[in-house]
């Protein structure tokens, strides 16, 4: 855990949307 | 005067001169309705990425969230979360098929993008009329900006309230969205360094890295209020429980089919582009998002009677008053590029949607299609000087809750609309003009039931009870009459 229970979701949270958004970029608006 | 105030001004002219070369030149563009509501469909991915960012967070991202945070502590956070993962999403969702059907279709707003591609003037005029409630969007703007105009300048706060009127009336007048879009990739550039300075204050701040600062904010919140530190906290307005959750993550996702930023997606001039767009996008909010840890270290360093004040509080204690200066000018750049987008679309709803392509297309009006065109590009015009004249007797009297006000637009405009948007794009068998036109005052008239009963506390969490039973009822008669699909419609 880091920090506390609602850091540890916001890290792993922001770090995962952004990786979902990276992918479903890279997926599904490819030229 | 104190040096703060001073700034504050010669920061505001130095920004109202930009503000106002940008609008001088988005006039020499706008000679057409279609360059007046969508820039002519001919910008580029950075400068819309940017503006994007900037219309979808406003002076409530800088102000409201870190009063929440400040207030209600760390569940607060959420608020990132859900703007960080599902507001984008709907974006990416939305984004591709609706601007590349727009290559034939060559609609100006969201409204008129539905009653063309159902091709109903039930759904055409209906959605316009829905996203009419945006007024009250605009008029929590005006309040804020007032707010902050009173509180740095010193200016009474009616008197702000039609200072800031003034500003956004008259680049949006003269220049509709070509200005608008300028203006709002400049201003999401100072949004982007106050995020990131306030974010960083923490090294400065407090003791150690990052880690170490958090865990002292943490314990000092944790022995005040155990529920500060929890991932929900009952006394919250928003995040009180796992379904206030969820239905923030729901509305979050229908935020992006807001009409202020769909109308740039229809900007956009290369549909090839877009990836490009919703990436600068993601990048400026992630940034913007930052600001509202500002709002957990105020809780732990200032003690304000007023949440929205703890952000402003924070920063002078924090830094030096020209940073209290910038943050004022970062509020009100907030509020503007907001402001102007909804402005573009409201009078883009009275000039092309209604006026245009309902009441001169059906004959109601008998008018040549160069006079109605020309007529049509004046009532945009009208239009902006008539709902800020509207938007700021609404705030005349200062609202309680200035998030409260701009919720009530956006759900109303999403419980509406969101149904038939999302099938026209992925349920073309089951988009009837039946359904949509059921999914629509479905959708309206559940979300106004629940708002007015109060039944739901969070605002957005009943804006996402609205969306998901206009979605539901779109589906259900989609389903049921799909067979009356014409040749046009399909």
């Amino acid at each position: 855990m880091w920090v506390n229970e609602m850091m540890t979701i916001w890290l792993y949270g922001t770090i995962g949307a952004l990786l979902a958004s990276a992918i479903s970029l890279a997926i599904w608006y490819r030229n | 005067m104190t040096d703060a105030r001073i700034m504050t001004w010669v920061g505001l002219v130095i920004f109202l001169a930009l503000v106002a070369i940008l609008g001088y030149i988005g006039s020499k563009k706008t000679s057409t309705i279609a360059d007046f509501s969508i820039a002519g469909a001919s910008l580029g991915p950075v400068v819309l990425g940017l503006a994007y960012a900037a219309t979808f967070f406003s002076a409530s991202t800088f102000i409201g969230y870190t009063g929440w945070a400040y207030e209600w502590g760390f569940s607060s956070l959420w608020i990132f979360l859900t703007l960080i993962a599902a507001s984008p999403l709907g974006l990416i969702v939305i984004a591709k098929r609706a601007r590349a059907m727009n290559i034939t279709q060559k609609s100006l707003s969201l409204p008129d993008w539905l009653g063309d591609r159902y091709d109903s003037d039930f759904v055409r005029v209906g959605a316009a009329l829905i996203c009419l409630f945006n007024i009250f969007y605009i008029a929590a703007q005006f309040a804020a900006g007032a707010w902050i105009f009173n509180t740095l300048l010193g200016l009474p706060y009616d008197v702000g309230v039609v200072f800031i009127a003034v500003i956004v009336v008259a680049y949006v007048f003269g220049g509709g969205s070509y200005a608008d879009i300028y203006t709002d990739a400049a201003q999401a550039l100072l949004m982007v360094i106050m995020g990131l300075l306030v974010f960083f204050s923490v090294f400065w701040m407090f003791d150690g890295g990052l880690t170490s600062a958090m865990t002292q904010i943490s314990e000092t919140l944790g022995e005040r209020d155990p529920n500060l530190v929890a991932v929900t906290n009952p006394d919250s307005i928003v995040f009180y429980s796992i379904p206030a959750i969820i239905g923030a993550f729901i509305i979050q996702f229908a935020f992006a089919a807001q009409p202020q930023l769909f109308n740039k997606v229809l900007a956009l001039k290369d549909p090839k582009d877009m990836r490009r767009m919703i990436l600068v996008y993601i990048v400026a909010a992630l940034c913007f998002l930052l600001v509202i840890f500002g709002g957990l270290y105020a809780a732990v360093t200032v003690d304000v009677e007023n949440l929205d004040k703890s952000l402003l509080s924070y920063v002078t204690v924090a830094f030096p008053p020209i940073v209290s200066a910038f943050l004022g000018l970062v509020i009100i750049a907030a509020a503007m590029s907001t402001t102007d987008g909804i402005f573009v679309v409201m009078s883009t709803i009275v000039a092309n949607d209604i006026y245009l392509k309902f009441l001169v297309r059906r004959g109601y009006i008998k008018k040549s299609q160069a006079e109605a065109e020309q007529t049509a590009l004046w009532l945009s015009r009208i239009s902006v000087i008539v709902v800020g004249v509207i938007a700021s007797l609404i705030v005349f009297n200062p609202p309680e809750s200035i998030g409260m006000f701009i919720w009530i637009g956006i759900s109303g405009v999403a419980s509406g609309t969101l149904g038939p948007l999302l099938a026209s794009l992925f349920f073309p068998a089951m988009a009837t003009r039946m359904a949509a036109s059921c999914s629509l005052v479905a959708g309206l008239v559940s979300y106004l039931a629940i708002l007015v009963s109060g039944a739901i506390k969070s605002t957005m969490a009943a804006g996402s009870v609205g969306v998901v039973i206009g979605l539901a009822v779109m589906l259900a008669v989609g389903y049921a009459t799909r067979h009356h699909l014409t040749k046009q419609e399909g």
